[in-house]
């Protein structure tokens, strides 16, 4: 344990060397996102594919028309997923607040099933995700200013809106059900049928909202110290909080719109992130942003590989992988000895 | 200079200041002194504009601090909150914050400020803390941090609230002789103490409150001259002469026996 610690130490010394790594790490595992599956594709079969854009070989459609889609999805839904639970857990002060828990996910998911029933065009998607987000965090960070709950209290909160949102989406699912097919995968969350058509949309808000995040980095820093000693130095403090749960929303929304209901991520990735490269939020989003990308795209591979042929959603292994770390979290949590 | 004028202020429709007139002089230690709920931390809280005032104002040189912008009373006054949220990155990155209200966008720290910083670090006797994790110092070594922030960030105003909560006696006098120093720079210092013999030994000046009302304010020796402490502490105060001046103490009231 003390020589864990000791090499964390060492390694928050210099955050690029993880970074580095971590861009290592994310690349790899997208190569073999590209070359692995049900058929198997060789690496110079790949790069064949994607530089003559050629769809002549059966190689080449499934690395065109399925791993790319997929591959780029599992990194873009890692990287936004990660942020928006950095983001969140740093404004509201609760490293138990990630996306998926406090509502924010269930709420871009009611929204894009609405979308999907009355308006099913992709485009649409990421922005009604978007809107629904931003209601998760806005209940969320209405109830935590009005009644200064606790961090157990704010996680059963996010709980019952969660649960709000989900029973919702069954009733909209019950309303409309023919518009509705195939949605059993949007609740499990997984990136089977994702196309580049699909990601595009989502791909520009994900972008912008990641460039706004790293570069107001300098405001979050300043936050995280809480927020009566970030108003003594000068910081607007509600209107900064605003604008990066609307970046969260943005982040997890977006996600939501092609991946669906994955969980995890934002809890994750950010706590194991953190231990490596303290809280210093420029070397935390960034580090962060490719962890996300690269625990997605390894679970999307053992959701492909571990059962094939059968393939298993992704959110069923992030669930596996997270649940008993949200469980560890909590009984830290109620031991007092996380950091307050 | 900063003032309060008859400020009243409270927490939801409750009040807790009532009718407040003091400044905070520059070249002076100003204890705040009062039982719990008498309203000393609400004072400061108003003071810095994180509190609305419900009635009366508080004035930044003569400026009304309603018409200021946080960045503006940031460089005013710096605050030590009780409330803190202690973030895992070293002391020296925690100082450079105190450089945030003197940075224009997009809010990169300048040669200068490491300067500046590494300046208070070695003022607040912080300055073999500059690479360790917040989250691994004790009690005393953040609060010398802490400071180091409060005077990197050059204000001519200090506020402290409750700076000597759970810190050993060697650090509780540490922070009294710190903020005797910042005076003598010709800051203004102000303390939220409960440690009454601290603050009358080591205050240029004290402020007694009780109930949201400021009952006196006055020197040391005028405050234990006056008696007002007996009565609104419910105690019976002393002092002993000693080379270095008067030595105040306290102890609770003899109970008449039978």
């Amino acid at each position: 344990m003390n020589s864990w610690r000791i090499s964390c130490t060492r390694l928050r010394e210099h955050p690029a060397a993880v970074a580095v790594a971590l861009v290592v790490l994310t690349l790899a595992l997208a190569v073999l996102s590209l070359c692995m599956g049900a058929v198997e594709v060789t690496s110079a079969q790949v790069l064949q594919a994607l530089f003559t854009n050629d769809p002549s070989e059966v190689s080449a459609r499934v690395v065109l028309y399925s791993r790319l889609p997929r591959t780029c999805g599992s990194l873009l839904a890692g990287a936004a997923l990660a942020v928006a639970g950095v983001l969140i857990q740093t404004v509201l002060a609760n490293p138990l607040a990630a996306p998926h828990i406090i509502g924010v996910n269930a709420g871009a998911g009611l929204a894009v099933t609405i979308s999907c029933a009355i308006a099913p065009m992709a485009a649409v998607r990421p922005l009604a995700a978007f809107a629904g987000a931003m209601a998760g965090v806005l209940l969320v960070l209405l109830f935590a200013e009005s009644t200064g709950a606790s961090r157990i209290t704010l996680v059963l909160a996010g709980v019952a809106i969660s649960s709000i949102f989900s029973a919702l989406i069954d009733a909209v699912t019950t309303l409309y059900p023919d518009a509705l097919i195939g949605y059993t995968d949007f609740r499990m969350g997984g990136l089977t049928g994702v196309t580049m058509a699909k990601l595009a949309p989502a791909a520009v808000l994900i972008g912008i909202s990641l460039v706004l995040a790293f570069s107001l980095s300098g405001l979050l820093d300043v936050l995280a110290l809480g927020p009566e000693t970030a108003q003594s130095l000068g910081l607007s403090v509600r209107p900064t909080r605003l604008l990066f749960l609307t970046l969260a929303a943005a982040l997890a929304g977006s996600a939501v719109s092609f991946c669906g209901l994955v969980g995890f991520v934002g809890l994750l990735v950010p706590h194991g992130v953190r231990s490596i490269v303290g809280e210093e939020s420029r070397p935390l989003l960034l580090c962060s942003a490719l962890g996300g990308a690269a625990l997605m795209t390894l679970c999307d591979l053992v959701a492909r590989t571990v059962a094939a042929p059968f393939e298993l959603p992704v959110g069923t292994i992030l669930s596996i992988l997270g649940g008993p770390f949200f469980l560890w979290l909590l009984v830290r949590q109620r031991g007092g000895r996380t950091h307050d | 200079m900063i003032e309060l004028q008859q400020v009243q202020a409270g927490y939801h429709n409750r009040p807790v200041l009532r009718g407040v007139d003091l400044a905070f002089r520059p070249g002076e230690v100003l204890a705040l002194i009062g039982p719990n709920g008498s309203g000393k931390s609400t004072l400061l809280r108003t003071a810095l504009g994180l509190l609305p005032c419900t009635g009366g104002q508080v004035l930044y040189d003569g400026v009304p601090l309603t018409q200021l912008s946080p960045r503006q009373v940031a460089r005013q006054a710096a605050f030590l909150s009780q409330n803190r949220t202690i973030p895992n990155i070293t002391a020296q990155r925690m100082v450079l914050h105190g450089r945030f209200p003197h940075l224009s966008y997009p809010r990169h720290y300048r040669p200068e400020d490491k300067v500046i910083v590494r300046q208070a670090l070695e003022e607040a006797d912080a300055a073999d803390l500059a690479d360790r994790p917040m989250n691994e110092l004790s009690g005393g070594q953040r609060q010398k941090v802490y400071l180091a922030m409060a005077i990197a960030q050059q204000t001519p105003t200090v506020l402290m609230d409750e700076p000597t909560t759970f810190l050993d006696i060697a650090h509780q006098l540490g922070v009294m002789q710190m903020a005797r120093r910042l005076a003598a720079g010709g800051r203004a210092v102000v303390l939220v103490l409960h440690d009454l013999p601290l603050a009358m030994g080591g205050a240029h000046r004290l402020a007694v409150l009780q109930d949201g009302l400021l009952v006196q304010s006055g020197t040391p020796e005028e405050i234990y001259e006056s008696g007002v402490l007996e009565p609104v502490f419910n105690i019976r105060q002393g002092r002993t002469q000693t080379a270095d001046g008067w030595r105040y103490y306290c102890e609770l009231p003899h109970k008449e026996e039978g």
